[in-house]
């Protein structure tokens, strides 16, 4: 069969699965992000409340959320300011999609190749879940500091990185560190069959 | 042996690395021209205009028509064109690819004017397939506006790098 019908093919059963499993899917990540996210708001005045799935604005979407709170500094005793940030439950599951399905469908020689492309895909997933998802739940904090260190129209560094994400940087980060992986787990494969054959 | 398999293996590494970087670059060149008349050319004349006129042809009864504030506006949806809805992304990543991948001058002339076609027609396509999801069924728009209608496209562009790519190097 041609690769790209295969991929194809793949594409279609992941986003098939994608668009029944986004909600639960957000829902069983949500500890992680909010696990994620109270790391990276440690050394900012943010407090992270809760993020769970919320009907959204619309009442046919729903959304991950992140309830949050900002102070006006570390210092300061009382919150200045109460947050949402909100990313749709399909935006949720496109980094399981890519990152899996360009992983676990790329041509392995071995079954222990995959093994070793699954347990490095691991810790890279979740890598890529908090730079992508987790990040784009912190937006509102960073944009509530600057409006409340005197910015009425911030565009900070995270308004940038989120631009960057929804402009197919997160597609490309999926797949870049898909691909790094499986080559990587390849080269190992490729150079023991040469130590076979140069023995 | 060992030599041809290091350089093999360096191969991926420098796809991944030149494709992000210009896609990066790529990226910010764009966001840079945000609100001048190239930007405003782009995604108004070339993208949203040509969708609403279409969408007046197939459906005269729409009414539709693009307003300020990038909306194709009817009688029964408004659909607000966001940033990174416009389809640009698509543009982006089709460059970045056939850039980061060897080829040759002539290969890669052909793989962008027809990867630039697709995306066009796909951009153009996903528009009127928001307006008419939140025309008439708007409770299929979450499944559709979160996931399936922005990845949909990319993994078809995806599906036509794979393709040129496995034709560039039958070719060499």
């Amino acid at each position: 069969m041609r690769p790209e019908l295969c991929w194809g093919l793949a594409a279609a059963t992941a986003l098939a699965l994608g668009v029944g499993c986004a909600e639960p899917y957000a829902r069983l990540a949500a500890p992680y992000y909010a696990l994620v996210d109270r790391l990276l708001a440690s050394g900012h005045p943010w407090e992270i409340a809760a993020i769970a799935v919320e009907p959204g604005k619309s009442r046919f979407t729903a959304e991950l959320q992140l309830h949050g709170y900002v102070r006006r500094s570390m210092s300061a005793a009382t919150h200045a300011a109460r947050v949402v940030g909100r990313v749709q439950v399909g935006e949720v599951i496109e980094t399981p999609l890519v990152f899996w399905t360009l992983l676990l469908g790329w041509p392995a020689a071995t079954l222990r190749q995959r093994a070793w492309r699954l347990a490095g895909g691991i810790p890279l997933f979740l890598c890529l879940e908090a730079l992508t998802t987790g990040t784009q739940l912190m937006l509102p904090l960073a944009q509530a500091s600057a409006i409340l260190a005197g910015d009425p129209d911030p565009v900070t560094g995270w308004d940038h990185w989120s631009r960057f994400l929804e402009s197919g940087g997160q597609f490309v980060l999926d797949c870049i560190a898909a691909i790094l992986l499986a080559a990587g787990t390849g080269r190992d494969a490729r150079q023991r069959v040469v130590r076979v054959q140069q023995n | 042996m060992t030599t041809t398999i290091a350089t093999r293996a360096t191969t991926p590494l420098r796809f991944a690395l030149t494709f992000i970087l210009c896609f990066a670059a790529l990226y910010a060149g764009f966001e840079a021209s945000r609100g001048s008349a190239f930007e405003r050319f782009v995604v108004e004349d070339l993208i949203l205009a040509p969708t609403t006129a279409l969408i007046e042809r197939i459906t005269p009864n729409e009414h539709a028509e693009l307003t300020s504030g990038r909306v194709i506006a009817s009688p029964g949806a408004n659909l607000h064109v966001t940033r990174g809805c416009e389809g640009i992304e698509m543009f982006l990543l089709l460059v970045a690819g056939i850039v980061a991948f060897p080829a040759s001058a002539g290969r890669r002339a052909q793989g962008l004017l027809l990867g630039c076609l697709l995306a066009y027609a796909l951009s153009i396509a996903r528009l009127m397939g928001l307006h008419y999801i939140l025309r008439y069924s708007p409770g299929a728009w979450e499944a559709l506006h979160g996931l399936v209608l922005p990845l949909g496209p990319v993994v078809l562009m995806g599906l036509f790098f794979l393709h040129w790519s496995g034709r560039a190097v039958h070719a060499a």
